[in-house]
């Protein structure tokens, strides 16, 4: 565990009001507006929400690594520990990149050097970070793979990724994220590319880590199936900001944004056959014209005309559940 | 009800069917070092207006039997039947006429769709090939009753794929599709590239196709809560082979097959009271390469319940003393719940 310099108190990880735009053509198109969480130590925080609608590049922010051009942040403060990380030179920056927040992706096969063995992509972590010594690191890596339960990894570390499945590239991305064994990790669609079977073993093999370690986890996620077995808390982004956030327990038995209860009333359960699906009008809006006020009014049943107007602030509806709604109350209720 | 035929008989038979690619080796002289066994003895039948669901994991040969079914491909062995035809002995000229019954959408309304070309073309295309269906004059005002019919705006007509959603640019693919007035559709992984608040409104709209036009699918897909929801019966896929099938209640309320089971229970629930990780099987490792699948039974080494039997010998997809319908495992039996 890295040393713990701050304050005791504060949040393991702390954003508020985060903004990000993107310069495009000339003009700013917002792809995060004002978006706010905390995360707590050993918590699973999923954040759900579609293409669109701010998620990654939210993560991006946090982590650090934000295509800067085209992508600005344009407002708000991220804090570990109390720390606030926004605005840090880029080299005190690094030290908390992979050390203190690290992240895993979608696509395992990408995010690996193809040229490298997985045992240097593994170790490097280690050498760089640590400052190990080459055969020091190399067994490091052998008792890290082993963790992520990769069988005869003593034999596999000279092997390239492309010798290796999706799922089980998948664990070596894991592996190279907990090396440093980090406060927090950020997983975007961890498992969106792999198989049925394979993403319940990954999804698995995550919640035993994070248990031993006692990190926090922020799954970042389109599948309300995933989330609903894994998070403790979550976020549901819409257009860049926070449409509602609740225990997982709460949101899924009252939500109380008709973004959500749309959400919940348009997937097909595998638990139940039959019944027509309800879904949600339109599609998830364009960043560059988003609606006025609200910006899911568009496409919601109950829209009024306030919601052209007003943009609802995120309230409370009940401790800990909060959804930004002008008729959240009524929606609660059911 | 198509043509006044009655529904519930047999439109498609797939019998024994086999597709194998060779691959190769060398530079100048090719050899053959081994076969890829994509579809490897596959039976099925599809009924008029019903839905089939083909579910499995990646390599299980569900998109490769997709392209059999269209006839896009010739298979190594075994027949597909339309209407009692087998359809890889007809001349060309009545192949042709076939195809026309029988149509696609594809997974990926991106990639799907030329770019270069209007929607009103792309939809009309098809007339092109099959002049009879709609004579040139009418072509246009044929294509905005189907733009109509998908619900989009049929002033559409010239705009380009580009200017649409992902889930809009499906309702193209489909609009496309019913063009020739098919009575069979595969669809593969319609829906898997599509947000999921956009999911929802294309499998409604084709399910009311369906209620419509009297239109049989075959719906391919890996999200078994998809599946399940569109679907009348359902076929589930391993390695090539289809190891369990039957109504759709039977294969997700009683599944037989260990294999069925496992998969089932991996599907994430959207309901955290139900969710939890407990009573999950989880499958060791991944399935095997389908250039060299297990001798016997091709789920044996991932199978908790596999004995030396399962190496020797191949269970054949029958019903069995634990199973009331087809489950190719020697051992089928309904899981018992767990105590713990």
């Amino acid at each position: 565990m890295a040393p713990v310099t701050t304050q005791k108190n504060a949040p393991l990880l702390e954003v508020e009001d985060l903004s990000v735009a993107f310069r495009v053509r000339g003009s700013d198109v917002r792809a995060v507006n004002g978006l706010s969480y905390t995360l707590a130590e050993g918590e699973t925080l999923a954040i759900l929400g579609e293409s669109g609608s701010g998620k990654s590049v939210a993560a991006q922010a946090v982590m650090g690594i934000l295509d800067s051009p085209p992508a600005r942040i344009t407002g708000g403060a991220v804090r570990l520990r109390g720390e606030e990380l926004l605005g840090l030179p880029e080299r005190r920056r690094r030290e908390y990149r992979g050390d203190r927040i690290s992240m895993i992706f979608q696509d395992a096969l990408t995010a690996l050097n193809p040229v490298y063995t997985v045992g240097d992509q593994i170790s490097e972590m280690y050498q760089v970070h640590r400052g190990m010594r080459r055969k020091e690191a190399k067994a490091k890596a052998v008792e890290l793979m082993e963790r992520v339960r990769i069988p005869s990894a003593r034999q596999r570390l000279g092997d390239h990724p492309h010798l290796f499945s999706g799922g089980m590239r998948q664990r070596i991305m894991i592996a190279m994220a907990l090396a440093l064994e980090p406060d927090v990790l950020i997983a975007d669609e961890p498992t969106t590319a792999l198989d049925v079977t394979v993403q319940a073993q990954i999804m698995r093999l995550l919640a035993d880590l994070q248990a031993e370690s006692g990190m926090g986890l922020i799954l970042i996620t389109h599948d309300l199936g995933v989330v609903a077995g894994v998070a403790d808390r979550i976020v549901v982004m819409y257009a860049g900001s926070v449409a509602e956030t609740a225990p997982a327990g709460e949101l899924y038995a009252r939500p109380a944004h008709p973004y959500t209860a749309g959400l919940l009333a348009s997937v097909p359960r595998l638990d139940r056959s039959g019944d027509r699906l309800v879904p949600i009008k339109g599609t998830p809006p364009n960043p560059a014209a988003l609606p006025s006020g609200c910006p899911f009014r568009t496409r919601c049943p109950r829209a009024e005309a306030v919601c052209a107007e007003e943009r609802p602030p995120l309230a409370e509806v009940a401790p800990g559940h909060a959804a930004a709604c002008h008729f959240a109350e009524e929606v609660h209720r059911g | 009800m198509v043509d006044g035929q009655a529904a519930g008989e047999p439109i498609l038979q797939v019998e024994g069917l086999v597709k194998h690619y060779p691959v190769a080796q060398g530079v100048v002289f090719k050899r053959e070092v081994g076969r890829i066994k994509a579809v490897d003895g596959v039976d099925l039948e599809l009924r008029r207006g019903e839905t089939l669901g083909v579910v499995g994991e990646s390599g299980c040969g569900k998109s490769t039997l997709a392209r059999l079914l269209m006839a896009a491909e010739r298979p190594t062995a075994g027949t597909v039947r339309f209407d009692g035809r087998d359809v890889f002995a007809l001349p060309r000229r009545e192949l042709r006429a076939l195809r026309r019954r029988v149509q696609m959408v594809l997974q990926d309304p991106y990639s799907s769709l030329n770019p270069r070309m209007t929607v009103g073309d792309i939809v009309g295309e098809p007339f092109a090939i099959h002049p009879e269906v709609a004579p040139k004059g009418e072509r246009r005002a044929r294509v905005q009753e189907l733009l109509e019919l998908v619900g989009l705006d049929p002033d559409h007509v010239s705009r380009y794929p580009h200017q649409f959603s992902g889930g809009q640019r499906q309702r193209v693919g489909i609009a496309r599709a019913l063009a020739l007035r098919p009575e069979v559709i595969v669809c593969d992984e319609p829906v898997s590239a599509l947000d999921v608040s956009v999911q929802a409104q294309v499998m409604n709209l084709l399910e009311e196709l369906q209620d419509e036009l009297g239109l049989a699918y075959v719906f391919i897909a890996h999200d078994l809560a998809a599946v399940r929801h569109i679907s009348d019966r359902i076929a589930v896929m391993y390695l090539g082979k289809v190891v369990e099938t039957g109504d759709e209640t039977r294969i997700y309320e009683h599944p037989t097959h260990p294999y069925t089971q496992a998969l089932l229970s991996a599907v994430p629930v959207p309901d955290p009271e139900r969710a939890g990780l407990d009573g999950q099987i989880v499958l060791e490792g991944e399935p095997p390469s389908p250039l060299d699948p297990p001798s016997g039974c091709r789920f044996r080494t991932r199978c908790w319940k596999a004995r030396d039997v399962c190496a020797e010998e191949e269970p054949a997809l029958a019903a069995r003393d634990g199973s009331a319908h087809p489950s190719a495992c020697h051992f089928a039996a309904e899981r018992v719940p767990q105590a713990d």
